[in-house]
């Protein structure tokens, strides 16, 4: 199998830059739809047993104190809202009995909490601090762990991989507005790993080629390599995304979100391995040799 | 390595997974749902009038089974997930001291008599597999399975409990302008020699409202300290009441108190609250009261418990919380198992029209991957949850990547003619680093989850920490060991090759 594919770098260049720029985009124009671990607040997941819409179910439970988002989780027969609040006067226990109290008082019974999530101030920032942190570890180990097995080269072509295929699960985030949440940080950590997984396999081959290779042509080594591992990595792919389809077909609100995100970090993870990671590589070489 | 240790160490591992499971399996499926149910109540609230001897019997049986069996995660089960903290702040407040001049030693061990003093509270409730732990930060963690009153737990679990005895200054009670529209006090400077607070009451929704204020002297004659017991029971007109005992230090004081001040109001103030002030009519030389004030039965329960049980030594709040209604927890469970059958399901497909029998092989490995993680993870004491379950699909599907990466060489190999015995050697010896490899990467990831992770980060990271160790056991190892079987027949396998793979 011979495919050529560094002669789509070019178009593909674009289209990854294209990406880029339309999350900065985004992120600067319209910013995160930050979680309440995040934030810090409530979340109350309430059934009523009357269907209203969600406007009408705002207007009805806001008041001069309380100002609400709503938003209707499908459900088959009682209509099941999740309600978000910010804190009030920075204290977890009086929002939340400031809630019930006016669905008490909305709604007179006919409602069944059945699900509370509150997140105290304090903890909402930490968690926030935590999360970027998180983030910044990982990418440090994992350059570091790759420039020991293999080169420095390697590592930062990874890395840069793996914040292009970060950068295409914000972009999605971003562009159908989801909830920032903790699943989506998990979501992001675990492409962290796929995708330098994939560009893992990708140098092994290459450092395999490379023993028997003696022409000094780099892109044609890293051609063959990309080729022979070319079937491997779209199987793991594919199986990998039905496994994460499956989730997305069995689930329902975050955790869908949870799963379609995945299943986008499959697919970009695969596609940088090999026009990220790959025109990288030869960019910087290209670079190297020109000072030699 | 020769194929029968292989072999040997295979079957040590998998009695030993089953010698973990065994315990699972026997409660879940053994048992019926009843006689479970009956085992997930405390006994004490066993009663023999709902149930046969037989049947309790059995439960008790159960029990056993139960303790070392894999237990639910609170998201999957439904239960309470509180997450406090020690107010330190109050703490100085109330002790009248800098809040800098309190130690760490003061701080830790204050902790550490919370936790206790919240471990008798809850046991007292009678509430099964309660879990608190302590976090960093002054911080603790109290999680309640199961379907459980989240606002008695809450209160029971944030209420300090601190008992003050003092008297009420009837003059300068009288001298209080309360304005009860603003519900503000007027004129506070005259009585800032006493103590002021309210005297509640309940109000039509239930709730409690502070009604008229009173002004009490601001030593406290007597704490909660010498309170040894306290039950709830019927007062003079029906009404659900706290009785209580004083010990030895106690009984004397009380009666001096009450001798020297009759005629006068004896306020009764919990954690700042006024519960009652009931007039001292004659002394109490027993060293037993009774609180009385608008209480329900289990209002008065569990103020009792808090009695007995002692105050806490440092005032604790609620910093975040979740409360899952058994249902969803219900509807997530199914979620989970249906998501990861059909992904299974697909998998097995895939790898059987690939790969054949050697498919078959890596779905065997795929399957024992995952009793294996379950069987450790149990093992742990560690609960399942829909962030485990998640876990466990990404294991698979990385299981099922270092499968691919051997047949996919074998096929290599086998395609540049090679033997079959060469193909599945050299395959196995090449894909042993890259899959190393990039396991590790994945370890890595996992790793940082771990450690920086918090809430139910952890719970998927362990999954995937245990199964991407336990993959390279079952792809590598295990799967080797079959081929190994076959090879051994290899003359009328070589026959079969288009079968192999």
């Amino acid at each position: 199998m011979k495919i050529d594919f560094f002669r789509l770098n070019k178009p593909f260049l674009v289209l990854s830059t294209g990406i880029t720029i339309a999350t900065l985009v985004l992120f600067f124009s319209r910013g995160f739809n930050l979680g309440t671990e995040f934030t810090g607040g409530i979340e109350v997941r309430v059934d009523l047993t009357q269907k209203i819409s969600s406007g009408e179910f705002i207007s009805r439970m806001n008041n001069d104190s309380l100002s609400i988002s709503a938003e209707i989780i499908t459900s088959s027969d009682a209509n099941t809202f999740v309600i978000r609040h910010s804190l009030i006067e920075d204290n977890a226990v009086k929002t939340e009995e400031a809630i019930t109290a006016r669905l008490e008082e909305v709604f007179q019974g006919e409602f069944e909490i059945t699900q509370t999530t509150l997140v105290g101030g304090t903890v909402g920032k930490e968690n926030t601090a935590n999360a970027i942190i998180l983030s910044i570890v990982v990418v440090l180990a994992i350059i570091l762990y790759l420039t020991f097995r293999f080169k420095f080269l390697y590592g930062l072509s990874a890395v840069i991989g793996v914040i292009h295929d970060v950068t295409v699960m914000l972009f999605t985030v971003l562009a159908f507005n989801m909830e920032m949440n903790v699943l989506v940080v998990v979501a992001l950590l675990t492409i962290f790993g796929y995708s330098v997984n994939d560009s893992i396999i990708f140098f092994d081959r290459i450092r395999d080629e490379a023993r028997h290779y003696h022409s000094n042509d780099f892109r044609q080594l890293l051609t063959l390599s990309l080729n022979n591992v070319f079937i491997r990595t779209l199987i793991t792919s594919i199986t990998t995304f039905v496994v994460v389809f499956a989730l997305f077909l069995s689930t329902e609100g975050a955790y869908r979100e949870f799963a379609l995100l995945l299943m986008i970090g499959v697919l970009t993870g695969s596609y940088s391995s090999i026009y990220i990671v790959g025109p990288t590589m030869l960019y910087w070489d290209k670079r190297v040799r020109k000072q030699l | 390595m020769s194929n029968s240790f292989r072999g040997f160490i295979i079957l040590c591992v998998l009695g030993f997974t089953y010698y973990l499971l065994h315990p699972s399996i026997v409660y879940y499926f053994i048992y019926s749902d009843k006689i479970r149910q009956i085992s997930e109540t405390e006994i004490q609230f066993r009663s023999a009038e709902n149930y046969s001897v037989e049947e309790l019997a059995q439960a008790v049986e159960a029990d056993e089974y139960r303790e070392k069996s894999i237990k639910l995660g609170l998201d999957l089960k439904g239960g309470l997930n509180i997450f406090l903290e020690a107010d330190f702040d109050k703490l100085a407040e109330l002790s009248a001291r800098d809040v800098n001049e309190i130690t760490l030693e003061e701080r830790t061990e204050g902790i550490a008599r919370i936790i206790n003093q919240l471990n008798n509270r809850l046991d007292a409730l009678g509430v099964s597999e309660v879990v608190i732990r302590k976090l960093e930060n002054h911080r603790i963690n109290i999680q309640l399975p199961g379907e459980t009153s989240s606002k008695r737990i809450e209160d029971i679990v944030s209420t300090t409990g601190n008992l003050e005895f003092k008297l009420v200054d009837d003059e300068a009670t009288s001298l209080i302008d309360y304005d009860p529209e603003t519900k503000e006090i007027n004129n506070p400077e005259r009585l800032l020699d006493y103590n002021v607070s309210f005297l509640y009451e309940v109000d039509a929704l239930g709730k409690r409202r502070p009604s008229t204020p009173v002004a009490m002297q601001k030593n406290t004659l007597m704490d909660g300290s010498v309170v040894t017991g306290a039950q709830q029971v019927f007062g003079q007109y029906g009404e659900p009441v706290v009785t209580f005992q004083l010990d030895g230090n106690g009984t004397p004081t009380f009666a001096e108190i009450t001798r020297d001040n009759q005629g006068k109001r004896l306020a009764i103030v919990l954690d700042g609250q006024v519960m009652s002030a009931p007039t001292i009519n004659s002394p109490i030389l027993g060293g037993r009261g009774e609180i009385s004030g608008s209480f329900t039965v289990e209002e008065a329960k569990d103020l009792a418990l808090i009695l007995k049980s002692g105050s806490l030594p440092v005032p604790i709040k609620i910093i975040s919380k979740e409360l899952i209604g058994p249902k969803i927890g219900e509807d997530l469970k199914n979620k989970g198992i249906n998501a990861l059958t059909l992904g299974i399901i697909l998998i097995f497909i895939f790898l059987l029209s690939r790969y054949r029998l050697s498919g078959v092989i890596a779905s065997t490995a795929m399957l024992l991957n995952g009793f294996i993680v379950v069987a450790f993870l149990s093992s742990f004491g560690l609960t399942i949850s829909l962030p485990g379950l998640a876990g466990l699909l990404l294991t698979a599907g990385m299981a099922v990547d270092a499968n691919v990466i051997i047949n996919e060489r074998i096929k290599d190999e086998l395609k540049k003619g090679k033997s079959l015995i060469e193909a599945i050697t050299i395959g196995y010896d090449k894909a042993f680093w890259t899959i190393f490899d990039s396991n590790t990467t994945t370890l890595i990831a996992t790793f940082v989850l771990f450690y920086y992770g918090f809430g139910f980060i952890q719970g998927f990271a362990t999954t995937l920490l245990v199964g991407v160790i336990v993959s390279m056991f079952t792809s590598l190892f295990f799967t080797r060991f079959i081929f190994n079987i076959l090879l051994a027949r290899s003359k009328k396998f070589s026959k079969y090759h288009r079968i192999i793979i």
